[in-house]
């Protein structure tokens, strides 16, 4: 899922990696070249100089024959390297080929691949390995030949695997419609898309393979000695160890620091073509909060008040100056389009934001600032006054717990109930979020509920502490829009019954209209415009929230345009210094963008307010002036 | 888009559709569409609406060849297409594209997005290359994609824009039919709104048709000239979109509509207690596949829904219900206030 040149440069960032790519090249070269640039015949003896330390006539010394260290190293690299070559090539063509038709056609040919893969793994090695050098002479191709066929079942898994995935993607019916046909498409479609983990493996199997590879040279398997090879000559140093316990750096060395550079490029090829290692390795597990300016007070009445609430990674700001509050049993809802800050904004409250943010800004809960309150004082807040359920009920769940075993395991730590107190308050709990059957849900797995079942688990899960609080992010967007209204009646009830405030955030007004009291609605990082619902629909008070009203599609004359709004939402990063909405604001003036705006009360009301200078023409206005 | 169909004029005519899927071993298959009948003019856009695992996909599937047909067949302009597959698919091509869901994976991401694009145009023979670069600039140009922009990879684009690529591919041949699997349901309204506008247009100009396929009403509403409502696998309903949409016929269609929240207070909180009213569980059920599927939850059921599976018979000119009461739920419907009545949002 990644631009070749990306990852190109991604490694190019990684010093470990890049060090030992620079050494294979270096080793390969020196070794292809070992006609030019050894100093002598790997062969030639001379016994005037057995078992020299490294001097000026034999930089890494002699053997006990007197024949060159390096000259012998650089030959023999040959063999080994050509040797790998061979391998290494036979396990990924077959594993790649084999791989793609398996996990992209799947099928019954899935099948038989798959275990004639598993036994060819289930064979031992060794003795095919000897029984090939022996079938053929000692031929190193041979062996190397059958040393990559043994290795086809690591590529092979992965190819395999990635193939699977990328079989469901949309792309790929994509081009099945075009009537692109099957192959083709593996090698347009699926290859691309799974060649990131194929050259992980490649490298790591050529590590494997240089040992394995080694080994059998030891054993003058694949090499005739004299001729020699990395192999052998860790064979032949040790026959004189003790004379001279040098003769086994140079090839003992050289063949470590070739496996460890593989490893390393596989490393560092690992991190490349992973996706989120846009994240440096070095950023704070846990997202940072910074010291904001002075503390405000904890708001008067409010359960849950978020001030001046400002959200980063990486340096780039993608929430700011967010504020809003929520009394007991109030239903505040915050609307806006993907990447207004909606999510992140929860996730500020909830302290669950990734790696890599840093938080300035309060989070007022219950009178204290969760922000900079000690960290058993939080996790206590989030724990059971604040619940959360998540569009994806399936996230909440584990499934390989059935829903008791998941419910039951909440409510002990939240009570610390037991046994059948423990199962009572499992059982009432699934009642009370309207489940029919309490008991036969609560065996169930939760691949065995529907998805409107498991939101209401979910939801029961997040009840088990008895929440002052619930956040709801966009509980509804996956589920049918039937389902949606019986879920939406029962956020409804749990707040009449429980007396919690709920924050739920969607992007469809319509939601808003149904349950919230409050609204909040944010665009591109900020807090345009907050208040009742009624004023809001009755009076919208900012050109955004006006716009997003008369876009939708229920408002809409058959027949005619929809009154779209033109241009898309500012990325975060690339935000304009003044209004955020100005580009695409019908009632943008200069004064827009000269600096930034305030979010302030709009005239003679006292609960409404807009981040608009020019509210007033704004109201003025026919509600029809919404789109340029 | 008031396209009427004269017989001769179809695109495409969808007879007795089946379509089931194996569930495993010793496991009954599971029947995803059954006995569809679909008729789709010329520049006309017939949008299937149900919910989720109603077969709408299916049905998209069977167009595209994406999924086996079990019986029945699938005319476009008089041609069986039911079952072609590989070359017979490539020549299709030309006539028959698709707009999918997902802007995020509808697109191959290691692929740029003039490669994506001109993927269709590899199936036609004998164009140069420069005829190749000047289709997909002026088709990239045309949905309001900078053609500078085309050697990307579809990471540099938002959510809108990538479906505007994925309409610019299914267009680069300019095809007769496009069938469109929720094309525009993962967009944000004011991008919805945008690319709604753009297949409008694009319709008009060209004379294209749509299957478009969607769960959601006011879309559906907005750009359909009929409307086919699904139901395990079944019609339900069909009919004039604003007929379907405004003055529902059967009881599934209602509580379909009733179900959509309407910004706009005062008139969500009526649409709510309609919703709850509406809002049963029966004691009727079908049994082996006969019987009303939509009886568990109707409001009206009583034994005969689920004696025999209501067939779907023409109650008015043009209008299709599968619903035993039609009489007694067109009564309902008049009282009950569920449509989606133009909301004087643009108004005040
Ligand atoms: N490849 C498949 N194998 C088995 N069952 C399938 C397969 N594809 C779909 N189904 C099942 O067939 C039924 C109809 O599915 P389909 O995808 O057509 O529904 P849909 O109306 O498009 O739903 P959605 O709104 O969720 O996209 C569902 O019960 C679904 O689970
Ligand atoms: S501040 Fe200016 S640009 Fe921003 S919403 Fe108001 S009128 Fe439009
Ligand atoms: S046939 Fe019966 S159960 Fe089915 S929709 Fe009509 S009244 Fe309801
Ligand atoms: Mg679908």
């Amino acid at each position: 899922m990644i631009g070749r040149f990306r990852v190109v440069r991604q490694f190019l960032r990684r010093p470990l990696g890049l060090t030992s790519a620079v050494f294979l090249v270096l080793v390969i070269i020196s070794v292809a070249l070992a006609k030019l640039i050894a100093p002598y015949d790997p062969l030639a003896q001379d016994y005037s100089a057995v078992l020299a330390t490294p001097n000026a006539a034999h930089p890494l010394g002699t053997d006990q024959l007197g024949r060159d260290v390096l000259s012998r190293l650089l030959y023999g690299g040959q063999v080994t390297l050509i040797g790998i070559l061979e391998a290494v090539v036979v396990a990924v063509v077959v594993g790649i080929i084999l791989g793609l038709i398996a996990g992209y056609l799947g099928g019954p040919l899935d099948t038989v691949l798959s275990r004639l893969t598993e036994l060819v793994m289930a064979i031992p090695g060794i003795v095919v390995l000897l029984m090939t050098y022996a079938l053929t002479g000692n031929n190193a191709h041979a062996g190397m030949f059958v040393l990559g066929v043994l290795s086809v079942p690591t590529i092979y898994r992965v190819t395999r695997g990635a193939a699977a995935a990328v079989r469901g993607e949309t792309f790929i019916s994509a081009s099945r419609v075009v009537g692109i046909g099957r192959g083709a498409i593996m090698v347009r479609h699926v290859l691309p898309n799974v060649w990131g983990p194929i050259i992980v493996n490649t490298a790591v199997l050529a590590a494997v393979t240089l040992g394995i590879q080694g080994g059998l040279n030891y054993l003058a398997l694949g090499v005739n000695p004299p001729a020699p090879s990395w192999g052998g000559m860790v064979s032949e140093a040790q026959s004189s160890l003790l004379q001279q316990p040098w003769l086994m750096v140079p090839s003992g060395l050289t063949i470590a620091l070739t496996i460890v550079a593989f490893l390393l490029i596989a490393d560092a090829l690992r991190d490349a073509t992973d996706t989120r290692s846009d994240i440096p390795s070095s950023a704070p597990r846990q997202a940072v909060v910074e010291d904001s300016t002075a503390p405000s007070a904890a708001p008067e009445g409010a359960l849950l008040a978020v001030d001046r609430l400002r959200v980063a990674f990486n340096g780039v700001r993608v929430v700011q100056d967010v504020r809003f509050s929520v009394a007991p049993g109030e239903t505040i809802g915050i609307v806006g389009e993907s990447g207004s800050g909606k999510t992140v904004t929860a996730s500020a409250i909830l302290d669950s934001l990734d790696a890599g943010a840093s938080v300035t800004g309060c989070v007022w809960f219950q009178g204290v600032d969760l922000l900079h309150a000690p960290a058993h004082h939080r996790r206590a807040a989030r724990g059971s006054g604040i619940a959360y359920i998540s569009q994806d009920p399936m996230v909440a769940l584990d499934p390989s717990f059935t829903v008791a075993g998941q419910l039951g395991e909440l409510v002990a730590r939240h009570h610390g109930l037991r046994g059948a107190a423990r199962q009572r308050r499992v059982l009432e709990l699934l009642d009370q979020v309207g489940l029919p059957d309490p008991a036969g849900t609560a065996r169930r797995y939760p691949h065995q509920l529907s998805g409107g079942m498991a939101q209401r688990v979910s939801i029961a899960c997040a009840l088990a502490g008895n929440p002052k609080v619930l956040i709801a992010d966009e509980p509804t967007t996956a589920l049918d829009v039937t389902i949606q209204g019986e879920i939406l009646d029962l956020l409804r009830r749990l707040r009449d019954d429980t007396g919690m405030a709920i924050v739920i955030i969607t992007h469809d007004l319509g939601v808003i209209a149904d349950i919230a009291d409050r609204v909040v609605v944010m665009y591109a990082g900020e807090v345009v415009e907050q208040a009742a619902v009624e004023a809001v629909f009755a009076s919208p008070g900012h050109p955004y929230t006006r716009a997003l009203l008369a876009a939708n599609p229920i408002a809409s004359e058959r027949g005619k345009p929809l009154m779209a709004i033109p241009g898309t939402v500012p990325r975060p990063g690339s935000w304009p210094t003044g209004c955020h909405f100005a580009v695409r604001c019908p009632f943008a003036t200069e004064a827009c963008s000269a600096a930034p705006i305030r979010l302030e009360p709009v005239a003679n009301s006292e609960d409404h307010e807009s981040r608009c200078i020019r509210i007033d023409e704004v109201l003025r206005s026919s509600r029809k002036e919404v789109v340029s | 888009m008031t396209a009427t169909v004269e017989s001769g004029s179809e695109v495409l005519k969808i007879r007795n559709l089946s379509v089931s899927y194996s569930q495993g071993f010793g496991r009954p298959r599971l029947r995803a569409v059954q006995g569809v009948d679909i008729t789709v003019g010329r520049g006309e856009t017939v949008s299937i609406v149900g919910e989720s695992g109603s077969g709408k996909s299916t049905i998209g599937g069977a167009i595209l060849g994406l999924t086996p047909v079990e019986s029945g067949s699938i005319e476009l302009y008089g041609e069986e297409i039911a079952g072609v597959t590989g070359k017979g698919r490539r020549a299709l091509s030309a006539r028959l594209q698709a707009v999918f869901q997902d802007p995020f994976s509808s697109l191959d991401p290691a692929r740029t997005v003039r490669d994506s694009v001109s993927e269709p145009l590899r199936a036609e023979t004998g164009l140069t290359s420069t005829q190749v670069r000047e289709r997909v600039d002026e088709v990239l140009r045309r949905v309001g994609v900078d053609p500078a922009l085309a050697s990307r990879y579809p990471s540099a684009f938002s959510g809108g824009q990538r479906q505007r690529i994925s309409i610019a591919r299914a267009l680069v041949r300019r095809p007769q039919l496009v069938v469109c699997d929720e094309a525009v349901s993962a967009l944000d309204v004011s991008v919805q709104a945008q690319v709604l506008n753009l297949l409008d247009e694009l319709q008009k100009e060209a004379g294209t048709s749509f299957v478009f396929i969607s769960h959601n009403m006011a879309v559906v509403r907005h750009i359909s000239d009929r409307i086919v409502v699904l139901y395990h696998g079944r019609i339900m309903e069909e009919g004039p979109a604003e007929d379907v949409a405004d003055r529902p016929a059967h009881p599934y269609t209602r509580s379909l509509l009733a179900a959509v929240p309407v910004p706009e207070v005062n008139a969500q909180r009526a649409r709510r207690m309609a919703r709850t009213a509406a809002t049963v569980r029966t004691e009727f059920a079908p049994v082996d596949g006969i019987g009303c599927p939509f009886a568990p939850r109707c409001p009206l059921a009583e034994a005969r829904c689920v004696e025999s599976t209501p067939p779907l018979v023409e109650f008015a000119p043009g209008r299709k219900s599968a619903c035993v009461r039609i009489n007694d739920s067109l009564a309902v419907g008049h009282e009950e206030g569920v449509a989606l009545t133009t909301l004087d949002v643009a108004a005040s």
